[in-house]
């Protein structure tokens, strides 16, 4: 006969085990657990290759060229430097207003005569500057000639005993900042709401089945019959919500930042490093943020009548909290009371980190014991919510 | 042994349970005999440590059930009124979370459950997951797990609702080996066949107050009719008459 009351970690530990086995075989909390996490990095991907698309020029390109027989030279260096040359339509001009080709390049018949003389030849680039679509092709062909331009100088330059970087006086690197921009704003939009809802998302699978759940089922009153009190019970499924959230948080981030790692985003300008001190502020704001997103699920989930009614509430949660940081927009520039809200808070610092700013202490503290705060309001709350009879028995 | 003194309960608008006394000793089976809405439910979830009481008071094996409830459930295995089971999880997995819940050792845990497994003659659905077990196995999930601890009293709420004959009858024998166990069973029924076939003693209630206490032969001679159901009858109707 064992007539036992078990110590509260033992306890706990019972319930958080069972809660964890339970939540890991149930697909929809899985994949809740695994697939929410990376949608995001693999969104990031998908808006990284928009962007790039928009700024690179592209690798190979194929132009209509007249008169091709003209300049052997000049169209086997196109031909060696990605252009795959076309043999022109009658009346190339015509064809690009009307949009039959998109651009053509024409060798003019004089064009080898004037070589020979030594003057300048005119080639001639016919683009439509309406269609953006060949903005990229037009910059890369244009380069191209002015590069085989250059040569042929140089070499005039060097036959006649002049170095020829002495007519280069300037040399000129366009950086183009606006695509990175745009990606990293878009980043600091995306990735700390998406990481807020994750926070949310993983733990509330997990809550809900635990508490309106198990009473919906029926199941709550054969547990509550064991002698372990109802704080016990509430902290072992709390730990549990607590460990779904934090394997979602450490997917979705590991993801993130392996995605960050390997896209080449310097092409737009963009440094976003993660050092030791990045990690550790990550953690700083992701481990409150587990802990305040359990907790209210929980105690969300435990006030409800019903499984549905405790999705609904939860889903009109995670709208309020995506529209936080909209709103905060309005209030003005972040001031450091502003680190104080929870949720708003959290998506604060991952900016701040993906800024690469250094961390301010005082908003770590604010964010993390603020958040800490709420949490423990909550579980405590929850178990009080525990003893009532209405809960166990519904109402 | 349980023994209940003056139990009172109200709710908001009624009062469920109006000063029931009884006591239910060890190697006896104890039936709460009574209609729906008597207080039967009540009556137990207060013994098992699921409401309060309002007054009276309780004992289970001598420790007060009303105050210190975790060590009266220390010694109280029981089947509630709702018996919902977690579906994603196998019998034997539900037997072993209330055992280790009660504190048991690995060791006597494994040989615990084996042994009931082997009782229950639930080895073939034992590894199985409970979604889609019939109402007789997911009885046999719930006694298994409420006497993983080999509890002194048993407390069961109607426990044959829901089952076919086959399975009722075995859920019988369980109790009368209980019985014969020493151990303290009560059961409450609103079925007065099961209940004159198994019990030693029998607690009417009636309108959240005891209408007669004792054995068959006791309760047949104060109603003055042999039939345990006409008995119940005219004591519940006494007890009503002096209700109002």
């Amino acid at each position: 006969m064992t007539t036992r009351t078990p110590s509260a970690w033992h306890s706990i530990r019972v319930i958080f085990k069972k809660e964890t086995k339970d939540g890991l075989r149930d697909w929809r909390a899985i994949l809740t657990a695994l697939l929410i996490p990376v949608m995001g990095p693999l969104m990031l991907i998908w808006m990284f290759s928009i962007f790039a698309d928009v700024s690179a020029e592209p690798e190979r390109i194929t132009v209509p060229i007249a008169g091709s027989e003209n300049a052997p030279g000049l169209i086997s260096w196109l031909e060696e430097n990605g252009t795959t040359v076309e043999t022109a339509p009658e009346n190339p001009m015509e064809r690009v207003r009307e949009s039959s080709i998109r651009m053509a390049v024409v060798i003019p018949d004089d064009y080898p005569e004037k070589i020979a003389e030594g003057k300048p030849a005119t080639i001639e680039i016919i683009t439509n500057s309406e269609d953006q679509s060949q903005l990229p092709a037009v910059s890369k062909m244009t380069r191209l000639i002015s590069a085989y331009g250059a040569q042929i100088g140089a070499l005039r330059l060097l036959a006649r005993g002049i170095n020829p970087e002495v007519a280069a006086p300037i040399a000129v690197r366009e950086v183009d900042v606006s695509e990175g921009d745009a990606f990293i704003a878009g980043i600091q939009q995306v990735v700390p709401m998406f990481v807020v809802m994750v926070a949310f998302l993983c733990s509330m699978m997990l809550a809900v089945e635990m508490t309106a759940g198990e009473r919906e089922r029926g199941s709550i009153e054969s547990l509550l019959l064991n002698p372990v009190s109802r704080r016990d019970m509430v902290l072992g499924k709390y730990s549990a919500a607590v460990a779904f959230s934090v394997a979602g948080l450490l997917l979705t981030s590991a993801g993130y930042i392996a995605v960050l790692g390997y896209l080449p985003v310097e092409e737009l300008g963009v440094s976003i490093t993660f050092d030791g001190k990045a990690l550790m502020g990550l953690t700083a704001t992701l481990l409150p943020l587990a802990f305040i997103s359990s907790g209210l699920t929980i105690l969300i989930s435990t006030l409800s009548r019903s499984l549905k009614e405790s999705q609904t509430v939860m889903s009109f949660m995670l709208i309020v909290l995506a529209m936080i940081p909209m709103f905060m927009e309005n209030v003005g520039p972040t001031r450091t009371w502003m680190y104080a809200i929870p949720s708003f808070s959290q998506q604060r610092l991952i900016i701040d980190l993906l800024n690469g700013e250094s961390p301010v202490f005082i908003h770590y503290l604010l964010s993390g014991s603020v958040s800490l705060l709420f949490s423990v309001a909550a579980v405590w709350i929850t178990t009080r919510l525990f003893h009532r009879e209405a809960f166990i028995f519904g109402r | 042994m349980i023994r209940v003194t003056n139990l009172v309960k109200r709710f908001k608008h009624i009062t469920a349970v109006r000063g029931v006394s009884f006591e239910a000793g060890d190697g006896q089976i104890t039936g709460l005999l009574g209609p729906n809405g008597a207080g039967k439910t009540t009556l137990l979830r207060i013994l098992y440590g699921l409401l309060s009481a309002d007054g009276g008071a309780a004992e289970i094996d001598g420790i007060d059930a009303l105050k210190n409830s975790r060590d009266a459930q220390a010694r109280i295995g029981a089947l509630p009124d709702t018996l919902g089971l977690y579906k994603r999880l196998t019998a034997r997995e539900h037997i072993h979370y209330f055992g280790e819940l009660r504190g048991m050792s690995r060791r006597e845990l494994r040989m615990r459950t084996d042994a009931l497994i082997e009782r229950l003659d639930m080895k073939e659905i034992a590894d199985r997951r409970v979604a889609g077990f019939s109402a007789g196995e997911r009885m046999k999930v719930n006694i298994a797990r409420a006497l993983i601890h080999e509890p002194r009293n048993v407390l069961l709420d109607e426990p044959t609702n829901g089952l076919d004959i086959m399975s009722t009858r075995k859920l019988r024998e369980m109790l009368l080996t209980l019985k014969d166990e020493g151990k303290c069973v009560l059961l409450s029924s609103h079925i007065m066949q099961e209940v004159s076939a198994l019990c030693d003693r029998i607690v009417i209630i009636s309108r959240g107050r005891v209408a007669a206490f004792g054995t068959l032969e006791e309760i047949r001679a104060a109603a003055g009719t042999d039939d345990l159901e006409d008995a119940f009858v005219s004591l519940a109707k006494a007890d009503e008459e002096v209700t109002k």
